[in-house]
């Protein structure tokens, strides 16, 4: 029995690690890891100076770890490992809950809630000055676990930003939104739930009449969508539905970007096969984008300063603006916007998720 | 290059395997080759020093044994501890002495800036223990700069230990076989000291983290961290222990035992029978005897013990709160022997267990703390000075999401799961589960490897 066990001991162990040795060896490397949308490390370059300085050695062992064979499941079996075995409460900061996966935020923090507070503030001072300003908060889906001991103090955001801001009207959307309303595999809100969120927001900036009522839009359905708390997780968890929501106005809307890299289209349906699906909405980050419906109820314009949530909000405005603008403070800098957008007498809408807010410093 | 990294188990081991295929004769090359590669690999231009320890032992052993008995034999072994000694102490102690006449003095003396090349507390000790093993006829001087080097640079037990004395290894230098049952027992030995690293020391090593970055602390908090700060060193250095020993065991190495349960011990002396014992051993035989030991007055013994435990202390960090450290384990030792063991006789196991996991545990905070000012805030903290709370939101997060990692790191600690097997587990089935359960945790430990960069050893930089 002691020569069986020391054999088979040998012969399994060793299976293992020549195995997966020469399956390195032998698989051709890859690029891009769509789980976690980044680029894989390659094999480094062999120098001397990379040799003596032994950054040879971080960049092997950064390659090795990237081009392992079986690497997504490797990566699964260790979130088994941490959430079913040793019944941890997260695995990198991501867990499952009510079917959704969660990512642990940062703590509030004030310094940065002040700092795009003073952004605001200072973009009314200057650009903003004949305009209508008015802002709201996208809650992270986190908000709707009702978690007393996070250290994401949701009211207190809000609270923090309305003091701090200076003729800007706040209209709440917290109460129109559910847990509901995101999708499972991702931080995002789907576009099919969120026109209460809408009217909310075109009642606040007094254009409700003008909206484009829920029935009169088609919705269109691709699947699967894993979105991206599902690639950077590793959790097992089963692929949402994307939902996209299409009326006459969407379809007469056309779409303009300052890089050349956006779409004409509100809804690029290519762009839902690539890294990010949900970069089907208005072809993703994008600094300034503009939209113009011609067939417009009014001609009134609107300016959205946005993150990546108002990207699928957005489509629902074009009924009632003739032209609506999103900017992006994370690709381009306040001071240049002027460059690209004409500022008059247009609404002009602050809408940020809670996470950006309290990462403010990541606008410029 | 550590144990626990993709590039050591799935590259540079398999390559290794040639071992197996080539005459005897060459094997000694080959893994004087591979242990070079492997210093080389995370250490470049050290892997010169390492070499100039190894050949100034060898030359110093040559001529204490051709001067045997004679006075020049007696001035070669100061020379080569002093070679060994001033090593240890530019590359590891430099910055801390000028810091420290800096802030006595008040001068600006600038610091050298000098990083520590990794493993030297080790390749320094296992040299002099050999010189001084040659210069007491323990052992004859290795002719051969090869093999000798081959002693030194081992890789199984070059960067942490266990502290492997040349006359352990001697006969297996010359001449050694490799068995299937010690193969297999390597294998085993070397997946069980993965999993320890990995699975278990590496987790601890992330709420001990995450208890540092928290800015909600409260007194179980800290309590939790201290634990969690116990387990993370344990399964860490033991860890590399069973690797090393069963890498060993591969290459048919018979390397000594580092650990031996130690949080089963009822007194502090014997803790450290089970800790780092080849360093307490190093330090018995190589300066506590020499000083006079315990045959001798009591002033002077206390003296030895003293010395023996500032160096201990000193030996594993270039801080002062290392040598509180080894003051603490001073102090406690004392107590001791003069009246806490005879004490404790008297008392339920239970008292004394209950004491010396007490000891150990704080001593663990003041070895882990940011220097003595850290020393003062972790220990406030432990016993609840200020206004922290007993208890908060955060501390519950974080004891609800490693409770079952803690559970598992302390009954692993202990000798109970392995005593219960071998009890209740019949051999036909270990046959089966044992070999499974040793791939199992190579490929959770792969697993973990691959999700994360958190996986510093902690005595690699003693």
């Amino acid at each position: 029995m002691r020569k069986f066990k020391d054999y088979f001991t040998i012969i399994l162990i060793c299976s293992i690690i020549f195995g997966l040795f020469a399956a390195h060896i032998l698989m051709p490397d890859g690029s891009l890891s769509l789980s976690e949308r980044r680029k894989l490390a390659q094999m480094p370059d062999l120098t001397a100076d990379a040799l003596l300085s032994g950054e040879l050695s971080s960049e092997l062992e950064e390659y090795a770890l990237d081009q392992f064979p079986l690497r997504e499941l490797f990566r699964r079996f260790h979130s088994f490992v941490r959430l079913d075995i040793f019944r941890q409460q997260d695995v990198n900061g991501y867990w499952i809950e009510n079917g959704h996966i969660f990512k642990q935020e940062s703590p509030l923090d004030e310094t940065q809630l002040l700092y795009g507070a003073n952004l605001i503030n200072w973009l009314c001072e200057t650009l903003l000055i004949d305009a209508d300003v008015y802002f709201s908060v996208v809650p992270d889906k986190n908000y709707f676990l009702g978690n007393n001991d996070s250290e994401f103090d949701y009211n207190r955001l809000v609270d923090i930003m309305n003091e701090n801001l200076i003729d800007v009207e706040y209209i709440d959307i917290f109460n129109t939104l559910s847990l509901d309303d995101y999708y499972r595999t991702d931080s995002h809100w789907s576009q099919d739930k969120i026109f209460d969120t809408a009217m909310a927001l075109a009642d606040g900036m007094g254009i409700a009449e003008l909206m484009t009522p829920e029935g009169d839009y088609e919705k269109h359905e691709l699947s699967p969508f894993y979105g991206v708390y599902y690639g950077q997780a590793a959790l097992s968890s089963d692929a949402d539905t994307l939902v996209y929501c299409v009326s006459d106005f969407t379809d007469a809307t056309t779409v303009t970007g300052i890089e050349g890299t956006s779409s004409e289209l509100v809804y690029p349906v290519d762009r839902f096969y690539g890294l990010d699906g949900y970069d089907l909405f208005l072809s993703g980050a994008q600094s300034v984008l503009t939209l113009e419906c011609p067939d417009a109820r009014s001609d009134r314009e609107l300016i959205i300063f946005r993150d990546s949530f108002g990207s699928s909000i957005a489509p629902l405005f074009t009924g009632a603006y003739s032209k609506i603008t999103l900017i992006d403070l994370r690709y381009i800098n306040s001071s240049f916007i002027e460059d690209y957008v004409t500022f008059a007498d247009q609404d002009v809408l602050f809408l940020y998720s809670a996470s950006m807010l309290n990462s403010s410093m990541l606008m410029r | 290059m550590l144990f626990s990294s993709a590039i050591f188990i799935y590259f540079f081991l398999p390559l290794l395997g040639v071992y197996f295929l080539i005459p005897d004769r060459w094997r000694n090359h080959l893994l004087l080759a591979a242990s070079l590669f492997f210093y080389f690999f995370g250490e470049p231009v050290y892997t010169l020093l390492l070499l100039f320890t190894a050949f100034s032992g060898w030359l110093h052993s040559l001529y204490i044994e051709r001067h045997r008995g004679e006075l020049s034999a007696k001035r070669a072994l100061i020379s080569s501890v002093v070679i060994n000694i001033a090593l240890l102490g530019f590359f590891k102690y430099a910055d801390f002495f000028i810091n420290t006449v800096n802030a006595v003095f008040r001068t600006d003396i600038p610091l050298t800036g000098i990083a520590l090349p990794i493993g030297i507390s080790f390749f320094t000790f296992q040299t002099m223990s050999y010189t001084i093993d040659v210069y007491r006829n323990d052992c004859p001087a290795q002719k051969n700069f090869a093999t000798l080097t081959t002693f030194v640079a081992l890789f199984p037990q070059l960067i942490a230990g266990p502290i492997v004395r040349y006359t352990d290894v001697a006969a297996e230098l010359d001449s050694r076989k490799n068995t299937i049952p010690d193969i297999s027992c390597g294998i085993s030995r070397f997946c069980i000291g993965l999993g320890k690293k990995v699975l278990i020391a590496n987790v601890m090593g992330e709420l001990c983290a995450a208890f540092r970055a928290a800015d909600e602390k409260s007194v179980l908090f800290y309590w939790i961290y201290a634990l969690a700060f116990s387990l993370q060193i344990y399964f860490d250095f033991s860890g590399y222990s069973d690797m090393a020993i069963g890498l060993g065991h591969i290459f048919g190495f018979n390397f000594p035992e580092n650990f031996n349960y130690p949080f089963i011990s009822r007194s502090v002396t014997e803790f450290w029978r089970r800790w780092h014992m080849t360093l307490s051993s190093w330090f018995r035989d190589y300066l506590y005897i020499p000083l006079g030991g315990n045959r001798t007055t009591r002033a002077k013994w206390i003296r030895n013990i003293v010395i023996v435990w500032f160096i201990t202390g000193f030996w594993h960090g270039a801080a002062w709160n290392f040598v509180l450290w080894g003051g603490i384990f001073a102090v406690f030792l004392i107590l001791e022997k003069l009246w806490l063991a005879k004490l404790f006789e008297k008392l339920p196991a239970g008292f004394s267990h209950i004491y010396t996991c007490l000891v150990v545990l704080l001593s663990f905070v003041v070895f882990n703390a940011d220097g003595l000012g850290g020393v003062v805030s972790d220990f406030s903290g432990l016993f609840g000075a200020g206004s922290l709370p007993f208890c908060t939101g955060t501390t519950l997060y974080y004891l609800k999401s490693y409770a079952v990692p803690i559970i598992i790191a302390a009954v692993g600690a202990t000798p109970v799961a392995v005593t219960l097997w071998h009890r209740f587990v019949p051999k036909a089935v270990d046959a089966v589960l044992s070999p499974v359960g040793s791939a199992c945790i190579l490929i959770a430990s792969t697993a973990f490897i691959i999700n994360g960069s958190f996986n510093p050893f902690l005595y690699f930089r003693f």
